[in-house]
């Protein structure tokens, strides 16, 4: 069989991630990205992207806990090198606050993440409305940085990317040999999958140099993440909303909020509005499937669903979907054997 | 009652405004003065990058360790108001590297979040095997000297540019009580050979994606004259030269090289930063600060001076314990004069 040619569907930083771990695990692929938007239009631009890891429960603890050690292990090694700027990727610290004391004192990544205690009572102090807290370093990607720097990486191995709106994964058979479905909450039209569905979530972008911490309340309501030139004020969590404009009313909430655990953010300035579907899923779909249409088979792999925790899993799960890929191009080369006897 | 502050730096203009806090509404006829010959943005605050945080070995007696907390508890007090941002006062966290085990620091409790590093962060700084975590506040003198200086403008405080050659210049000219926050050149004004420059120089980067500060210690060089890295509001502020003696406030391309070198190293993220300012300043260091009352003989009579310098590298870091400090004793001369009954003859 001649170089397997590999289409991965979806340039948010799963799809990137994706195709950057395939592009390394298969040498001998060809490796094509579609996408009907890249940068600065994907999902992952609108979110803060910080390595806090959302809890998704339909896939075991320890696969979470694999995936999230294998991405902040990646991401660190870059935060401390010359190449940290290009790819926005930096450590951050801060405090994680709760209003009431959490069932579980210790969250399965507190061990991942660099520092992880438990606030003292004088750093509570500063937040008078909570009672618990904790307090730890961990590392935040900014995009657009991250994904253009995915970007650059995958057009150094000579994978091209093209803007396409895929609308059937069938369309593509005849070109590619696997299809790696990176489509995020496109999935929905894509494959049809009624058990993803889309959480919506406005943030602010504001620029604010002097915070230099994260906060954020337990209860995912509510946070603050500086980035390298703009702080991310957040959120919202509306399930089942696809409404991609700005709500004023929200953005005033929004703002209060994160006012009210850091007050100097009365003094931001240059605030725009942003609004990003995250593609919720009990679990992350992460298989693979064989298409057939008469004669004609396509494989696939899945990689979508991350929901609120893609930044915190797409490492790890870029690797798994890499060696989807693998068993996919080891069977295919073992059918291809066969048919020539 | 005229009460001259000499030197507008953060001692100079904090301890006016602190002065003027505790006493104008005491005292009616106060008149407060500030005389000076640099203002911001031109004094040595200014170029500090301006970290709360004491030496990390302690010689430091027990007055300086409050006045260090004094400080800390007063600039946290006012983290949630309003002027906050207008005052420069922000919190930044950060890393303190050694070469070998040393004990906790006296400020370990009035920091926040105080602990040991993980040897997973330790990781990031080859070279260095113990450290130190914790949260502290940053104070920008680019900002808080403009800020006390508008407090004090409000307050009908007057400000003087000069250059003052003597105690008596001011004293004789009807002013009552001088105090005296001239930092490194109050030599000038009185001989103190325990008085000497450490000449520091900061390169001034634009790496926004430092969130943290990191400095190093160096068993044998000396306090801040190892690596450290700072991010202010604006800019990163890269040092670790301290040197004693040496009076130039030139920059030099030695020691430029020396700090770009050791903070590379030490922050490899830096390399693609962006060099905006480079800034070379004296260090007023002395064995401890002078802080006390003295009365001052010359040639047409006598003058009731507060000496209030000699902070090192530490100023900010003090400077409102100080104030209080200096409040005080000017509180013991108002008292005494207060006793004596006649106002003093003006001629």
């Amino acid at each position: 069989m001649a170089a397997p040619k590999v289409a991965v569907i979806g340039a948010g930083v799963i799809g990137l991630s994706t195709a950057l771990c395939i592009v390394e695990t298969c040498p001998g692929c060809s490796v094509t990205v579609l996408a009907d938007q890249f940068s600065p239009n994907t999902t992952s631009d609108v979110a803060a992207g910080i390595l806090i890891p959302h809890t998704y429960p339909g896939t075991p603890i320890h696969v979470q806990k694999q995936w999230f050690k294998e991405t902040f292990t990646y991401l660190f090694a870059i935060s401390n090198s010359a190449e940290a700027s290009e790819a926005g990727i930096h450590l951050i610290s801060g405090w994680q606050v709760f209003k009431n004391t959490p069932k579980e004192e210790l969250p399965f990544w507190s061990d991942v993440v660099l520092g992880f205690r438990l606030m003292s009572e004088a750093e509570l102090q500063k937040f008078p409305q909570h009672r618990f807290g904790q307090a730890f370093t961990t590392l935040k990607c900014d995009c657009p940085p991250y994904l253009l720097w995915l970007q650059k990486r995958l057009k150094a191995t000579g994978v091209q990317m093209y803007t396409r709106k895929v609308a059937d994964l069938w369309e593509l058979h005849s070109e590619y040999n696997i299809v790696v479905n990176c489509a995020g909450i496109g999935a929905h039209q894509l494959v049809g999958d009624e058990k993803l569905f889309p959480v919506r979530g406005q943030v602010l972008k504001v620029h604010a140099p002097w915070v230099k911490n994260f906060i954020r309340d337990g209860d995912g309501s509510t946070y603050i993440y500086p980035g390298v030139h703009k702080v991310t004020l957040g959120g919202t969590r509306e399930q089942e909303s696809w409404s991609l404009s700005p709500d004023p009313g929200t953005t005033k909430d929004i703002f209060d909020r994160c006012c009210s655990l850091e007050p100097s953010l009365h003094r931001a300035q240059d605030i725009t509005v942003r609004v990003g579907l995250r593609p919720s899923r009990q679990s992350v779909r992460l298989q693979r499937e064989v298409l057939s249409q008469g004669g004609d088979k396509l494989s696939v792999v899945h990689n979508y669903g991350h929901g609120a925790g893609g930044f915190s899993m797409h490492r790890g799960t870029a690797k798994e979907a890499a060696r989807l890929v693998g068993d996919c191009i080891a069977a295919l080369q073992d059918s291809s054997s066969r048919a020539k006897l | 009652m005229r009460v001259a502050v000499i030197g507008a730096g953060v001692i100079g203009l904090s301890t006016a405004l602190c002065i003027h806090e505790q006493y104008h509404s005491l005292v009616p006829a106060l008149e407060l003065e500030v005389y000076a010959d640099r203002y911001t943005p031109h004094t040595t605050s200014d170029g500090a990058a301006g970290l709360w945080q004491p030496y990390a070995s302690d010689h430091s007696n027990l007055q300086e360790i409050l006045w260090n907390k004094e400080t800390f508890d007063h600039l946290l007090g006012h983290l949630g108001s309003p002027a906050a941002k207008e005052m420069g006062l922000f919190l930044i966290s950060g890393y303190n590297l050694f070469t070998q085990p040393v004990p906790d620091p006296s400020w370990k409790n009035i920091v926040l979040g105080f602990r040991n590093l993980t040897p997973k962060e330790l990781e990031l700084f080859p070279g260095y095997s113990y450290g130190w975590f914790n949260t502290a506040l940053m104070l920008e003198c680019r900002s808080y000297l403009p800020w006390l200086s508008n407090r004090l403008t409000q307050r009908g405080v007057k400000f003087f540019q000069k250059k003052v050659e003597s105690f008596q210049e001011v004293s004789g000219d009807g002013v009552d009580v001088v105090i005296n926050c001239t930092g490194l050149r109050a030599g000038e004004l009185q001989p103190d050979p325990e008085l000497q420059p450490g000449r520091g120089q900061i390169i001034k980067v634009r790496a926004p994606w430092v969130k943290h500060f990191v400095i190093t210690h160096a068993t044998d060089s000396g306090v801040y004259n190892s690596p450290y890295v700072i991010p202010g509001s604006e800019l990163t502020a890269l040092g670790g030269i301290n040197q004693r003696g040496n009076w130039s406030e030139e920059n030099s391309t030695q020691d430029h090289k020396t700090i770009w070198e050791n903070c590379c190293r030490l922050l490899p993220t830096l390399q693609k930063a962006k060099i905006v300012e480079e800034w070379s300043g004296l260090r007023p260091t002395r064995p401890r600060v002078r802080l006390e009352r003295e009365t001052v003989q010359h040639g047409h009579g006598q003058a009731e001076v507060i000496h209030n310098y000699g902070h090192g590298g530490f100023g900010i870091t003090i400077h409102w314990g100080c104030a209080m400090a200096a409040a005080r004793l000017l509180g013991t001369i108002l008292q005494e004069k207060k006793l004596a009954g006649q106002p003093r003859p003006r001629l």
